[in-house]
């Protein structure tokens, strides 16, 4: 473990947010989070699970400003990935491309049927994966 | 709020007013070129200044660092690597970087227009390299006297007076009426610089007491 970029890390979570407001430790807990579990279960972060994670049950808004700070350039530290569904329990990953098209053109081109499919904005769900920072912290 | 929140592009929109940025944090990550980043960083910009303008009457004696540093703070706090008086040719007010790409931001209290001339020119001369991934910059405007419109107006004569005309042209803003584009050839590189010019109405003179 990278401890010395671990620190420098979480210093810049106290810089940002300051060390006594909620988005200072949903970013910790997320953080050790990351740290701590065996890579192979951080595959598939949903929102859920994220939220799991840091238990104490922190609002929505609080894990929300966190997440966006976290996948940012300046503390990268999730990587961010988008996956179509319509169906329940039915997942198809999308390239950041398919999505970039469908905001460009409004009609998301569906992964498998190749359908144009409009108002496809509540079936195009994001889930997380542990950025390469990550990585080199836990090298 | 949610108990479990479906966490999609259209759910998370729900959140713009208690999340600020969130409505853009998917267009962010997705920028995949230089004009994509500034255009996500514009709409995040523009938030902030609508969110700081709610309050000038909170605002009157900030200074030109203090009214920067809290764009720097809440850029940052939505992602952005942001930066204020990083070295880049001189101290440059407002920094925001992503992989290899760069937007500078200079902010001037409107005194007069030569000090806001003398901003341009830092952002056009000194700070800006001016290449393919810094072609563009955002003059930052904070404006505590009244009729901000005219302002602007004066701001752009004086800019062309200054320039030249066969040297600098101007667009609209479509995002604010009172916000404009110029454009010119950018004395390092000779591409095209494209500026966005935005001011921050903090006029406060309520007549209701007097």
């Amino acid at each position: 473990m990278n401890q010395k970029l671990k620190e420098q890390i979480i210093t810049r979570f106290a810089e940002d947010w300051g060390r006594k407001s909620p988005q200072y430790e949903v970013c910790v807990k997320i953080f050790d989070y990351l740290l701590s579990r065996p890579i192979n279960q951080l595959k598939h972060l949903t929102y859920g699970s994220l939220k799991n994670a840091i238990g104490d049950n922190p609002s929505d808004t609080d894990i929300l400003k966190a997440t966006q700070y976290l996948c940012g350039d300046r503390t990268p530290v999730l990587s961010l990935h988008f996956e179509f569904s319509d169906k329940e329990d039915e997942f198809i990953y999308l390239e950041y491309d398919e999505v970039r098209w469908a905001k460009s053109t409004g009609k998301l081109v569906h992964p498998v049927t190749g359908e144009d499919i409009d108002n496809y904005e509540d079936k195009v769900f994001m889930f997380f994966t542990p950025s390469p920072l990550i990585s080199e912290i836990r090298s | 709020m949610h108990k479990d929140l479906k966490f999609n592009l259209e759910s998370i929109k729900e959140f713009q007013s208690d999340v600020p940025g969130i409505g853009n944090f998917p267009d962010r990550m997705l920028a995949q070129t230089y004009e994509e980043f500034v255009s996500v960083l514009y709409k995040d910009i523009d938030r902030i200044v609508i969110t700081m303008e709610k309050n000038p009457e909170l605002r009157q004696n900030d200074s030109e660092d203090r009214l920067t540093i809290e764009i720097r703070g809440i850029l940052e706090h939505s992602g952005y690597d942001a930066t204020h008086e990083e070295k880049i040719g001189g101290h440059a007010d407002l920094v925001v970087k992503k992989n290899d790409w760069l937007w500078i931001g200079e902010a001037k209290i409107h005194y007069d227009y030569g000090h806001l001339f003398k901003g341009f020119q830092q952002l056009s001369t000194r700070y800006s390299t001016g290449g393919s991934y810094n072609s563009q910059g955002g003059m930052l405007i904070y404006i505590f006297g009244a009729k901000a419109k005219i302002v602007m107006d004066t701001w752009k004569t004086h800019l062309k007076e200054k320039m030249g005309e066969d040297n600098l042209e101007f667009f609209e803003c479509q995002a604010n009426l009172l916000y404009f584009y110029s454009e010119h050839s950018h004395q390092r590189t000779g591409l095209a610089f494209k500026v966005r010019h935005i001011p921050f109405c903090l006029h406060f003179d309520p007549k209701d007491k007097k």
